[in-house]
Order: structure tokens, then C-alpha cells, then sequence
């Protein structure tokens, strides 16, 4: 076991305990801790903003009832706990509608959908193709420009693409990593000028 | 799993990408769920994969565009044989088209003004110019025939409806006439000529007894006959003119508390002349069912 994972199981241990006993501001806590990772998996997973942050919040219903009457047999893996719970009402729903068979039509539900989301969106995706210009467009190596479109548009394998390209596995790191840093600043600037328009 | 790893294998790329095999992604998320940087770094992570997509599809549309206009400049700058034969085959197949559409309308134009021409020959060919002078054609002349009579027949429809207005005016008049008149006859009167009539021995050889002067304005006229007969349950009455005309029939006549039968006579049904008026009762029905009818007498009248 790593060092992070070490740490990781104490607190999600001195959690479950705290929580099962009642301990004042256990319970905030844990949801502090793990709502947002919760929420981003069952996002990604149903691709519902709505029905994930229904299941969120189920989930974590059920986990603390849990925690508050037996507690965990393991509760170092607490997020193994939060993340098969999760899963399973992801899963136990999915199997629900199938049964129903009552999917809304597509075509209605984005019709219904609120269009100020809609527009927020579509601001949201115009900037994300303009910072991508911008990182391309200060790449001074064709092959670097290559080496991105490859891996995020085509989802080559980074072997494939090293060999193509005549690449070392570092130098394909070493550009990722600086084309994801540049993407953060950009986009770090861009939420703020987002933050600042909202606020005045 | 630590961040060393995570940055290497490009996991967090992975993931999004959903290429991380399921033991893999599911020690990530176990991972991630308390690790704040690695959900920065997904958040940003799936920007920067959105961001790549959208703008490759920009490029890729820009790109069609740009190799359309690449390609008619190309064409342009060739000023070769192949450019010019290209542009031929790319500018004749639409004239091409055109060029049979005209010809299909051109032809069915023809074959239009060829069927009208079928129908309006005989009639062209009925007035044919001679100079100033108009060669009337057998078509003409019974077109004219048949206006004449419809000017004769409207005619004719005219003067009889000029008659029947005519005559519907008059008879309208009358009905005011008699409906002033009737109105007149049913308001109460004053005056009311009374003449007792006595029969006549012979009225048809003697001059009448009975005189009566017609009145200036119109009033009914009250013959009282005077009858000396009993036994009888009813009488009827016929005047006549002087010319043996019946003037008035009546029947169920009765005799008043004065024993007398009273005939009432307008005066405008009048003139001057000689009247008689013949009576007869009518006696109780017989053993067989019939009526007995007796002449009772003859009073006269004359009119001056």
C-alpha cells in the first residue's frame, strides 16, 4: 500500500467511526470530503445532470444510515462503499426504466429544456474550441500539434502514436503535460472574467 | 493509485476517454472521489476534450470551404485544357437542360396553337373580307335570325307584362274599392229605406205599386213582403230585372213577428227598371221524405 492510500484509509476509518458514533460535524464532513467525487462519477456515468444529483444525494442517505446503525466492516475502503452504492442505484435505476419502458423522447426533452442552460452551454463550447486554437495555434512544433489531435481527437493509443511520430514515452508526457497546463491557465482566466461578469 | 501513476499513464485522459480497462477505472474513482486535484483535473480534463472536438470540426469545415475555393482558384490559375474542358462539362450540363426544356415548351406551344387554329378555321372562314364589303356566311345569317326572333319574343314579353301590370293595377283598385265599400257597409248607418211590398195580382201586366227612388249615397235598401200564408216552415225568394234576370236568390227565409219576410238590397246592385220578387214557402217534409213548396206571391217594384 502507497503512502496516499495509507492516508486515505485512516481517514475514511476515523470517519465511518466518527459518524457511527454521532460525533457532531462527522457527517458534514464526510460529505465535504467525498460529494463532489461522487457526483462527477454518477455525472459521467448517466450523463444526467439531474438524475445524478438525485442518486447523489440517495447515495449518501443510504451510506450514512449505514454508517450510523453497523458502520462498515471495512471502513478504510469507504470509497469503495460510496462508489459501489452509487453504481448500484445508478444500475437498480437503469434496470427500473428498462422495466417501464417509459423513456421521454429525445427530441421533446431538449424542446423542454431550459434555454437559458442551453445558452450557457453553448458559451461554455465556443470557449473550449477557442482556448484549444489558442493552445495549438502557440505550439511551434507541427509534430507536438500532431501528437494532440492524434491523442484527443482521433483517441489514438499513446504507443501508436509515439511510434508514428518517432516520440519517447517522455516526450508525449512531457507535451501533454504542458498542453493541460496552458489549458488551465487559459481556462482558469476565462472562469474568472465569468465570475467577474456575473458579479457586476 | 498515486498521482506519479496517474500522470504517466495519462489516466485521468483515459478515464474520460473511457479506455481505462474496468479494474482500472474503478480503482480511480475510488481514487478520486476524495482526491481534490484529480477532479480539478478531470474538470478540466473534459474542457480540454470538448474543446479539441468542437475545434476540429471548425477546422474540418473551414477546411471544405477552403479546399472548394483551392480548387476553382486552382482551375482559374490551370488556364489549361483540362480547367477549360472541366468548366465546358460543369457550365454545358445545365444549359444542356435548359436548352431541352425550351424545346419541350417550344413544342407543346406549337401543338396548342395548332388545336385552337382546328377550332376557330370555320368561323374565320365565315366572314371573309371583299374589299369593304362583308360576305355574310349561312352562320351569320341564322345568328342573326335568332337574335331577331329573341328581340321579337322580348318584345312580345314586354307589352304582356305591361297588360298583366296594367290589369293587376285595376284589380287592385277594385279590391280597395270593394274593401272601402265593405267598410263602409259594416259601419252602423241612419236612414235606412224601409218599403213594404204587398203582393201584386198580376205584376207582369200592370205597372208596379211600389216606387222606389234610388238615394244619392249608398245604403241598403230593406224590403218588407208582406205575406198572408201560414203553414209554412220557410220561404225562398228570386228577384229579377225587368229582363227576367235573376238579381238574387235566397232560401230559409222567415217570416218576422209582422209577418212579413225581410229582404235586404244594397242600393248600388240597382238601376232603374222594373223588379219582381217571386216567393214561395216551404211546407213541412211530406211521408216520403220530400218538401212541399208553394208559390205564395209576386211583389213588384219599380226603380226610378
Amino acid at each position: 500500500m502507497k503512502d496516499e492510500e495509507v492516508s486515505e484509509a485512516t481517514v475514511a476509518s476515523q470517519l465511518v467511526e466518527r459518524v457511527h458514533r454521532g460525533e457532531s460535524g462527522a457527517e458534514e464532513e464526510l460529505f465535504s470530503r467525498y460529494g463532489n467525487g461522487v457526483l462527477f462519477m454518477l455525472q459521467r456515468a448517466c450523463g444526467d445532470p439531474a438524475l445524478a444529483e438525485d442518486l447523489h444525494q440517495e447515495t449518501f442517505r443510504i451510506v450514512l444510515t449505514r454508517l450510523r446503525s453497523r458502520g462498515l466492516e471495512e471502513p478504510g475502503g469507504l470509497s469503495g462503499y460510496l462508489r459501489g452504492t452509487a453504481r448500484n442505484l445508478l444500475i437498480a435505476d437503469r434496470r427500473k426504466k428498462a422495466r417501464r419502458k417509459t423513456e421521454a423522447d429525445h427530441d421533446t426533452v431538449v424542446a423542454a429544456a431550459d434555454t437559458r442552460h442551453g445558452q450557457a452551454q453553448k458559451v461554455l463550447r465556443r470557449e473550449e474550441a477557442s482556448i484549444v486554437h489558442k493552445l495549438i495555434a502557440e505550439m511551434s512544433a507541427e509534430r507536438d500539434r500532431q501528437l494532440l489531435y492524434r491523442f484527443y481527437i482521433a483517441e489514438d493509443d499513446k504507443d501508436e502514436i509515439c511510434l508514428d511520430l518517432g516520440l519517447s514515452s517522455l516526450h508525449f508526457n512531457r507535451v501533454l503535460f504542458r498542453a493541460r497546463q496552458r489549458f488551465k491557465d487559459l481556462w482558469t482566466r476565462f472562469e474568472r472574467q465569468q465570475k467577474l461578469l456575473r458579479s457586476s | 493509485m498515486n498521482h506519479q501513476v496517474i500522470e504517466e499513464q495519462q489516466i485521468i485522459d483515459r478515464y474520460l476517454m473511457g479506455k481505462l480497462p474496468e479494474e482500472e477505472e474503478a480503482r480511480f474513482e475510488e481514487h478520486y472521489l476524495h482526491c481534490l486535484d484529480c477532479q480539478e483535473a478531470l474538470r478540466l480534463g473534459q474542457h480540454m476534450q470538448r474543446g479539441f472536438k468542437v475545434a476540429a470540426t471548425q477546422e474540418l469545415e473551414a477546411a471544405k470551404t477552403l479546399r472548394q475555393a483551392a480548387f476553382m482558384a486552382w482551375l482559374w490559375r490551370r488556364q489549361g485544357a483540362l480547367g477549360a474542358v472541366l468548366m465546358l462539362v460543369l457550365m454545358a450540363v445545365p444549359t444542356t437542360l435548359m436548352w431541352r426544356r425550351a424545346n419541350d415548351l417550344e413544342r407543346r406551344l406549337q401543338l396548342s396553337e395548332a388545336s385552337v387554329e382546328s377550332i376557330d378555321a370555320p368561323r374565320r372562314n365565315a366572314l371573309t373580307e371583299a374589299g369593304d364589303e362583308v360576305v355574310v356566311g349561312p352562320e351569320q345569317d341564322a345568328t342573326e335570325d335568332v337574335s331577331d326572333s329573341t328581340a321579337d319574343l322580348t318584345a312580345q314579353l314586354t307589352s304582356q307584362r305591361a297588360a298583366y301590370e296594367q290589369r293587376l293595377q285595376e284589380a287592385q283598385q277594385r279590391n280597395r274599392d270593394l274593401d272601402q265599400a265593405l267598410s263602409a257597409a259594416r259601419q252602423p248607418s241612419g236612414n235606412t229605406r224601409l218599403i213594404y211590398l204587398g203582393t201584386e195580382r198580376s205584376a207582369v201586366s200592370q205597372a208596379p205599386s211600389h216606387r222606389l227612388s234610388l238615394p244619392d249615397a249608398p245604403t241598403w235598401i230593406v224590403l218588407a213582403l208582406e205575406v198572408d200564408a201560414g203553414g209554412f216552415e220557410s220561404f225562398r225568394g228570386v228577384l229579377y230585372d225587368a229582363d227576367d234576370e235573376v238579381i238574387w236568390r235566397g232560401d230559409s227565409l222567415q217570416l218576422d213577428i209582422q209577418d212579413t219576410v225581410n229582404v235586404s238590397v244594397h242600393s248600388s246592385s240597382l238601376k232603374t227598371g222594373d223588379y219582381r220578387l217571386e216567393l214561395a214557402g216551404v211546407a213541412a217534409s211530406d211521408a216520403e221524405g220530400g218538401a212541399r213548396v208553394e208559390a205564395v206571391g209576386t211583389f213588384a217594384l219599380r226603380v226610378d
